[in-house]
């Protein structure tokens, strides 16, 4: 005290000071601690969102069940995925800057944390999603959502190239999806039936991938990680391994081993949810908290998107596709593909010795980037 | 390490490796003025659960915001204040879903009751309260700067760097408070000195109750 001030401090005392409770001072200076491991500075470029989540595809993909539109994200570097190679439990090297795009922020690019660390990280995750806000409840059938989504492709690579952005808005259940085209608002309407009363969750969810069929199977989930893996990889099982590739935005390629199917299939359903209002906060968390016990998980912090924020990047093959996670709502927001530096190699080229395309961009160098800038709730189609 | 010896005048040295990201130098910051921060916030809010989240909070948003920090001057105190009093606002929605997930971390972590604190912890809660209820009258920019100079005893300087606001204005606030505190009448503040013990004779009250 100054003294200054003794006529204050005198009709005004405060209690003594006291300690934390015991084991409180250690327990957050090792949060604290683990939390400038695994969290970047924060962007001065802050996202634009009302509402947390993560995405769909673009316009021109309306109408098409959004599990498949997942296909449609990796369809543009599909020629990528033909020849994809991988060296295994090797993270991407440093990528240089791409011309238009400015150089990822500290720490260096494809610089991939332990799994220890990225289970700290991921549980932190997890119970802010329990602790989420804005979603409490699902949202009604035909609710309108907005997004704007930010999209980076590599010249040569991936069509179109360069930074785009793009708008759309789509129903809850998937029925209706809305997008500009000339100008205007054009409004689609699904023609496949709604699924019928008493469908179970993996039923509709095998029917159809919509942000709620995704959302009711996540919910349908045990808390348990143990528990809940077992469900996806029985559910997982029952798929085709390319398929599950093919569905899913964040693998290149087929798993390859059973942790690499469950977690390919497990982000195949966050992604699922994430393009309405994500899953329910509880099922979210039981989902990252069970991701964060497989094998082979690496994270790679401190990535800035293409839409300005941060983000952190999750992946099963050493960080060469990755699902995106705001650091700040830890909510999925985007999908991110590095280059092997081997590009499209057929077999017919194999066999005849050919190892790379000669051209193609260098190992760890960014291709692809589909992130969400901004979503909301809106009344209706063309609102934002 | 051990020019992390005095936190609470550290050399320019130490703000560099603070703002420039080095964990162990806030590590250090975080021993030293963890408990300072943390009963700032448990004033501002009256609920030590919360001050325990804010001060948590407090050092997130300080690792985040470490690039505002200046390369000279004295202690971080002040500075951290600053961002716990924007905390215990409460009016940040990213900082709410943060506290909300520190708070269910805390518990995850069943950590032992400290059983033999908690009845004073009760009696300061009932005081602060009570204070609270007496300082009523205070907008709350006017409380903010009264808790920063007169409970934890920072400068006028200090506090306006905490707060982000000019040093008169930090004054002029002071001052209004002043005036205004000074019009509370003899007879209010005997019945706030008597409200304050009425309270703490509840709470004596119902810890024998609790005991049968």
């Amino acid at each position: 005290m100054t003294g200054r001030h003794a006529d204050l401090e005198a009709r005004f005392a405060v209690p003594a000071e006291r300690d934390l409770p015991p084991g409180r001072h250690d327990m957050y200076r090792e949060m604290l601690m683990n939390h400038m491991l695994t969290q970047p500075p924060a962007s001065k470029a802050r996202r634009n969102r009302t509402t947390p989540r993560g995405g769909r595809g673009k316009p021109s993909w309306s109408g098409t069940p959004a599990r498949l539109l997942a296909a449609v994200a990796v369809a543009a570097i599909a020629a990528v995925a033909a020849g994809y190679a991988i060296t295994a439990g090797s993270a991407p090297a440093a990528r240089p800057p791409v011309a238009g795009r400015p150089a990822a922020s500290r720490p260096r690019p494809g610089q991939a944390v332990p799994q220890a660390v990225l289970a700290a990280k991921l549980l932190r995750g997890a119970a802010a999603h329990v602790a989420r806000e804005s979603v409490t409840s699902e949202p009604a059938e035909g609710q309108w959502i907005y997004d704007k989504t930010a999209t980076y492709g590599y010249p040569g690579v991936v069509d179109p190239s360069g930074v785009t952005t793009g708008e759309e808005w789509i129903t809850f259940d998937g029925s209706r999806t809305a997008y500009y085209e000339n100008g205007e608002v054009v409004t689609h309407t699904s023609t496949a039936p709604p699924p019928g009363p008493g469908t179970t969750p993996w039923d509709a969810w095998n029917a159809s991938a919509t942000p709620k069929t995704a959302y009711d199977v996540l919910a349908s989930l045990p808390a348990s990680p143990q528990a809940l893996l077992a469900v996806i990889a029985r559910q997982a099982a029952g798929q085709d391994a390319q398929g599950i590739a093919a569905g899913n935005p964040v693998a290149g390629v087929a798993p390859r081993t059973q942790a690499q199917r469950e977690f390919d299939y497990l982000t195949l359903i966050l992604w699922n949810a994430a393009g309405g209002l994500g899953g329910p906060p509880a099922a979210e968390a039981a989902a990252y908290q069970a991701m964060a016990t497989l094998p082979g998980i690496s994270v790679e912090p401190g990535i800035k998107d293409t839409a300005g924020g941060q983000a952190i990047g999750v992946s099963d093959d050493g960080g060469y596709d990755q699902l995106l996670i705001d650091p700040v709502s830890d909510q999925v927001i985007g999908i991110r593909q590095l280059s092997t530096g081997i590009g499209p190699v057929t077999a017919a080229q194999a066999k005849e010795g050919k190892e790379r395309q000669s051209d193609y961009p260098a190992k760890g160098t960014l291709i692809y980037e589909m992130v969400y800038a901004r979503t909301a709730e809106v009344p209706a189609p063309g609102d934002r | 390490m051990d020019q992390l010896t005095d936190v609470d005048d550290p050399t320019p040295q130490l703000r560099a490796r603070a703002r420039a990201g080095d964990a162990d130098a806030f590590g250090a910051v975080f021993d030293a003025c963890a408990k300072s921060v943390y009963n700032h916030a448990f004033r501002l809010t009256g609920d030590w659960s919360a001050a325990e989240e804010v001060m948590a909070m407090t050092f997130l948003e300080a690792w985040r915001g470490r690039g505002k920090i200046a390369p000279d001057g004295g202690s971080l105190k002040p500075w951290l204040l600053g961002i716990a009093t924007n905390l215990a606002r409460g009016q940040h929605r990213a900082a709410r879903r943060q506290r909300n997930a520190l708070a269910r971390l805390a518990v995850a972590d069943e950590l032992p009751d400290f059983a033999d604190a908690v009845s004073g912890r009760l009696d300061d809660v009932a005081r602060i309260k009570a204070l609270h209820r007496a300082l009523a009258a205070l907008p709350r920019p006017e409380l903010e700067v009264l808790a920063l100079c007169v409970w934890s005893g920072l400068g006028y300087a200090e506090a306006a760097g905490a707060l982000g606001i000019p040093v008169g204005t930090v004054r002029s606030r002071l001052s209004r408070a002043r005036a205004r505190l000074g019009k509370l009448t003899d007879q209010e503040r005997h019945a706030n000195s008597r409200e304050l013990m009425t309270v703490s004779d509840q709470l004596i009250v119902e810890k024998r109750d609790a005991r049968r």
